[in-house]
């Protein structure tokens, strides 16, 4: 076939897509709340990727490490060089939100992607296979779920070590390397759960035998036809979920058991913001820059997620898609 | 002369969707006279059950009803349904209008008994002719001399209930512990009629199904109890959408007879929606055949099974599987109603289309006694 | 005509289970103790109600499901057969059998090897809406027993799926769209042209025609015989509605409650009934015309559920020719001659 009419067919076999792609679309702009929602993610997404030029660092060190320009203990407020102020030890806090946008992407990614991978796996097997394979690893899921999350993650967090060398391979953990971890490992519970359902539901489904009927493998069915079926609802739980899973590393690192000292991380910011919530003698919001900058940074990134999952979930709910 | 029931003119119905609008009902007119039974035949989209629903007005939304009226012989009044209160359209449902519908099992509240769902349509309609038996009933018992110290407080609840349906007093009195067993007398009187109407419904062993719950009971039997809550109030138009469509054969058989013989005992007129030709034969005096949301043809059901002038009509007949004949279907398929075709939504599968078939819509004509059509190949045809 | 494929004392039970420990409780018995076999190149009708395990019994067969017990023998030579009716019959060799049936019986057949022979069987569903995958495009649909099987690969799929669907009256350009595109009629087609890529030889039909109007009915059964003509295949058509199957059977065999209870060419069923059963079900067909008034048989009672079966003949509660018998035994099925079997006491 010549160029033109593989160009042709190549337009006729992403049609359909397109087509959806196009209802999706004019189904975000139908509702306000979801083009607010969009705004914002594609704001943080602008700041992240501009962040070199927001924010130039320092060529010689790590781009995620704050830099101080002395280190005087008390922080000091907006003015010209800092556009934020800075906080304890002098920070620059217009450095941490800008580089801590890349870091608040990338813990949420990093755990989302973790949890789903985790939670896919043992809950498609336990939804396919059923029987006693669905119960031992259904039990399994449910003694994880049954830890309280933060307690967990605070747990793992303490017993990773700093290096883990399993036979000829060895694996630094930074700080933040075992915040990703215990928070992944706290998640994939519930995602195995959504899984799970969704594939019971779908496995009965007539056109899942017909793809036996016809020769298809256990992989295959799974991959090619349950897992397109019900992706809707992971879709919309990975969504709402990093925001929350940056709020949850944002709390964890306020309580000292986040990044490093000195990371770019909104969460270390508000850390560092401990001892001036309370402000001086006359003027309890003398230090509001501390924990108020970073802390709106926060406010809107999970906002603006949580308002793209529900956007998600209305448009991609099947019941009301065709109306 | 028998007088209509029912009288459907120029009903226009569209669905405001997210995909366009769809103009479901192009015109509908029908009529259904006192005591007969009329079949409405057509194939899935054609708008027959969104015919049904809107005599009863009950068509949800994005459906609106644009224009037309729905006569309806109330007595010797005729009202035009569509421009009702909802108040008095809810006492007509289910008292004078009637709706069994096609999976009985969906329609059967799963958390609620056959006794309790059938005793609902009571207390909706005939909870005053109940309360007034129950009251003789009291009074007799005083005749009799059986009565215990709480009858006389029995018959003055009554008495309120009856003569005020609203009042306060046996609300209240309802919750205080023994003072409410007066209500024990009712629930009997419910129990009883209950399980009578089954009996009539030709269920064997009614005692045990009143108790049963819509899950317990087989295709047959729950169609039966719906026919049962239909018929509570003794209708006088009975609409079935599609009864027998998901029953067996054998058990399609048994409803239909037993359609048949209550129509003879209770009277109703019935309105019958179907796709199967064969039901039509065996059960209607009338057929209307409807084809993408307007009725193409009205017979005597011997007139359109043995000369069928539209020719939809005809391709329909034509295309029922019988042995030794080969098959043949109609070309085409049924059009999307978001773009109908124009002029008479036919025109692009039928044979005989004329020019004018795709720009105007043939208007109704009555080619013989009480054989009407809308078609242009009759257009010139005077009775 | 030789058989095609042949079933031998074929039992699926369903368990019920229930309890904390989810033992067995009861079995429901859809397909019990069925001896059918099936001619090369002609359409087999079953018929019957619901819950009378012809679904089951056609799924069971092409092997979508594990058989409890029997046997199923598919494209075996004659010589084999017979060898096989006598090491079961008179002269029994457990090793020979166990042997032969490694071979032959789908039933023991396993992994690759039952994925093998699924080239050579294929099925049709009722419902054209479930069957096809909402999130696939009709090219993929179609295309994937090719590539499942690895039959084709790259652009060849996309020139036989054109190919097949020409042939069910689908055009190319329709094939990149979803199944919810098309209407009820078409999609059943896809689902045919999706049975037939393979080329197989035998084809259940499931109540393929019950979902669809009746005007696209009569067309779907004229795409049937034109394919039976053209790629000679061998159908098993299920349904429930006896007006079509008696159209396009050659023979047809009537299930109660998971056995057989009469086969028998169409023409002869139709006009010769015997058992009980099949004069109610006969009777019961509504003709288009209301002149004809017909003697109904009405049965009493509704379709019994088959988790547990009357003892004895399972028809007897709702026969009107009960007898003392057949309260305590089961009838077997029996030929009376020109290929007509009946199981019942009266014969």
């Amino acid at each position: 076939m010549d160029i033109n009419s593989r160009w042709q067919e190549f337009k006729i076999s992403i049609s359909p897509t397109l087509k959806e792609l196009r209802f999706t679309v004019n189904r975000i702009k139908q509702s306000p709340l979801s083009v607010v929602g969009l705004a914002i993610v594609i704001f943080y997404i602008v700041i992240a990727l501009l962040a070199p030029v927001l924010a130039p660092p320092d060529p010689k060190r790590d781009p995620y490490m704050i830099p101080q320009e002395n280190y005087t203990f008390m922080p000091s407020p907006p003015s010209e060089d800092h556009i934020f102020g800075t906080t304890e030890n002098q920070y620059d806090l217009w450095y941490g939100c800008i580089w801590g946008t890349r870091t608040a992407f990338r813990i949420g990614f990093m755990v989302v992607i973790g949890s789903l991978a985790i939670g896919l796996f043992i809950g498609c097997t336990a939804g396919y296979y059923g029987g006693i394979i669905d119960e031992l690893m259904m039990r399994f899921t449910d003694i994880i779920f049954a830890f309280p999350g933060l307690v967990l993650a605070m747990a793992f967090y303490m017993a990773l070590p700093d290096k883990l060398t399993i036979l000829q391979w060895s694996v630094t953990f930074t700080a933040l390397d075992k915040v990703l971890v215990a928070l992944t490992v706290v998640g994939w519970p519930s995602y195995t759960r959504v899984i799970r359902g969704e594939i019971l539901r779908v496995r009965t489904e007539d056109y899942i035998e017909a793809a036996k009927a016809v020769g298809c493998s256990d992989f295959r069915v799974i991959v090619k036809h349950i897992l397109p079926n019900s992706m809707y609802p992971i879709v919309i739980m990975a969504s709402l979920d990093i925001g929350a899973i940056v709020l949850t590393a944002a709390a964890m690192s306020f309580l000292g058991i986040g990044a490093q000292k000195g990371y770019a991380d909104w969460g270390q910011l508000i850390s560092l913001s401990r001892n001036w919530i309370y402000g001086d003698m006359n003027n309890p919001f003398k230090f509001w820059h501390v924990f108020m900058i970073p802390g709106i940074f926060i406010f809107i990134f999970v906002l603006g997620w949580n308002l793209l999952g529900d956007a998600f979930r209305d448009i991609l709910d099947p019941t009301i898609r065709r109306k | 002369m028998m007088n209509d029931i029912l009288k459907i003119e120029d009903l226009i119905l569209n669905f405001y969707t997210y995909e366009g609008i769809v103009e479901a009902l192009d015109g509908v007119n029908l009529n259904l006279k006192e005591g007969e039974t009329l079949g409405l035949v057509g194939e899935t989209g054609c708008g027959k059950s969104v015919t049904a629903l809107s005599t009863m007005v009950l068509v949800p939304a994005p459906g609106r009803i644009e224009r037309g009226h729905v006569f309806f012989g109330l007595g010797d009044k005729s009202l035009d349904l569509l421009s009702q209160t909802e108040p008095l359209l809810r006492d007509i449902r289910g008292k004078d209008i009637s709706m069994i519908f096609q999976e009985p099992r969906i329609y059967l509240n799963p958390v609620y008994t056959v006794l309790d769902q059938i005793s609902e349509v009571y207390m909706q309609h005939r909870m005053e002719e109940l309360r007034q038996r129950a009251i003789e009933e009291i009074e007799n018992e005083i005749k009799n001399g059986e009565a215990g110290f709480l009858t006389e407080f029995e018959k003055s609840m009554y008495k309120t209930m009856l003569e005020n349906p609203n009042s306060f007093l046996p609300k209240i009195v309802s919750k205080i512990p023994i003072l409410n067993r007066y209500k024990r007398r009712l629930k009997l009187t419910l129990r009883k009629e209950v399980v009578e109407i089954l009996k009539a419904m030709e269920i064997a062993d009614p005692e045990r199904v009143v108790d049963m719950y819509p899950h317990e009971l087989s295709g047959g039997m729950a169609q039966r109890v719906v026919v049962a809550m239909a018929l509570a109030c003794n209708p006088t138009l009975l609409i079935a959408d599609e009864p027998t469509t998901n029953l067996d054969v054998t058990v399609q058989l048994q409803i239909l007879n037993l359609i048949r013989v209550l129509k003879k005992k209770f009277g109703s007129s019935i309105l019958y929606i179907t796709h199967d030709m064969g039901v039509v034969a065996e059960l209607c005096q009338r057929v209307a055949v409807m084809y993408a949301g307007s009725i193409c043809e009205i017979a005597d059901v011997t007139e359109i099974f043995k000369n069928p002038l539209h020719p939809y009509t005809k391709g329909l007949l034509e295309s029922i599987p019988m042995p030794g004949k080969k098959f043949k279907p109609i070309d085409g398929t049924v059009p999307s109603l978001i773009n109908p075709p124009t002029g008479c939504r036919f025109h692009d599968r039928c044979p005989y289309a004329m020019e004018i078939c795709s720009k105007m819509k043939p208007k109704i004509v009555e080619v013989k006694k009480e054989h009407f059509i809308r078609c242009h190949l009759y257009a010139g045809v005077r009775k | 005509m030789s058989t095609l494929i042949e079933t031998d004392g074929l039992k699926k039970y369903y368990p019920i289970t229930g309890g904390v420990l989810k033992r067995k409780i009861a079995e429901v018995k859809a397909v019990d103790d069925v001896n059918v076999g099936i001619k090369r190149g002609e359409c087999f009708g079953l018929v019957g109600e619901s819950g009378c395990g012809k679904t089951t019994l056609g799924k069971t067969m092409i092997r979508l499901l594990k058989p409890n017990d029997g046997s199923i023998y598919f494209d075996v030579p004659a010589d084999v057969m017979e060898e096989i009716e006598k090491l079961t019959s008179s002269d029994p060799d457990p090793e020979r059998l166990k042997e032969i049936r490694k071979q032959y019986d789908l039933s023991t057949f396993k992994g690759r090897k039952l994925r093998r022979i699924r080239m050579k069987m294929q099925i049709v569903y009722q419902d054209p809406t479930t069957s096809l995958d909402p999130r696939m495009l009709v090219k993929d649909i179609v295309g994937e027993p090719l590539v499942v099987q690895k039959m084709a690969k790259g652009a060849e799929v996309g020139e036989r799926v054109v190919e097949m669907l020409g042939k069910v009256g689908l055009f190319e350009k329709q094939l990149y769209r979803f199944p919810h595109e098309f209407s009820g009629g078409q999609r059943q087609r896809i689902a045919v042209a999706r049975a037939l890529i393979l080329r197989p030889e035998f084809v259940v039909l499931d109540e393929p025609t019950s979902s669809v109007d009746v005007s696209v009915r009569a067309q779907l059964l004229n795409l049937f015989q034109e394919l039976q003509k053209e790629f000679g295949l061998t159908y098993m058509f299920i349904t429930h509605d006896l007006s079509v199957v008696e159209c396009i059977s050659d023979r047809v065999a009537v299930m109660y409650l998971g056995k057989i209870v009469e086969l028998a060419r169409t023409e002869e069923l139709y006009k010769n009934p015997y058992h009980p059963y099949t004069i109610a079900l006969l009777s019961a067909i509504l003709v288009p015309d209301p002149t004809l008034k017909r003697e109904r048989v009405m049965l009493t009672g509704d379709v019994p559920s088959p988790v547990n079966p009357p003892l004895g003949c399972r028809f007897h509660p709702r026969c009107s020719k009960a007898m003392e018998m057949c309260r305590r035994k089961d009838p077997m099925l029996r030929d009376l001659g020109n290929g007509h079997f009946v199981a019942c006491h009266l014969f």
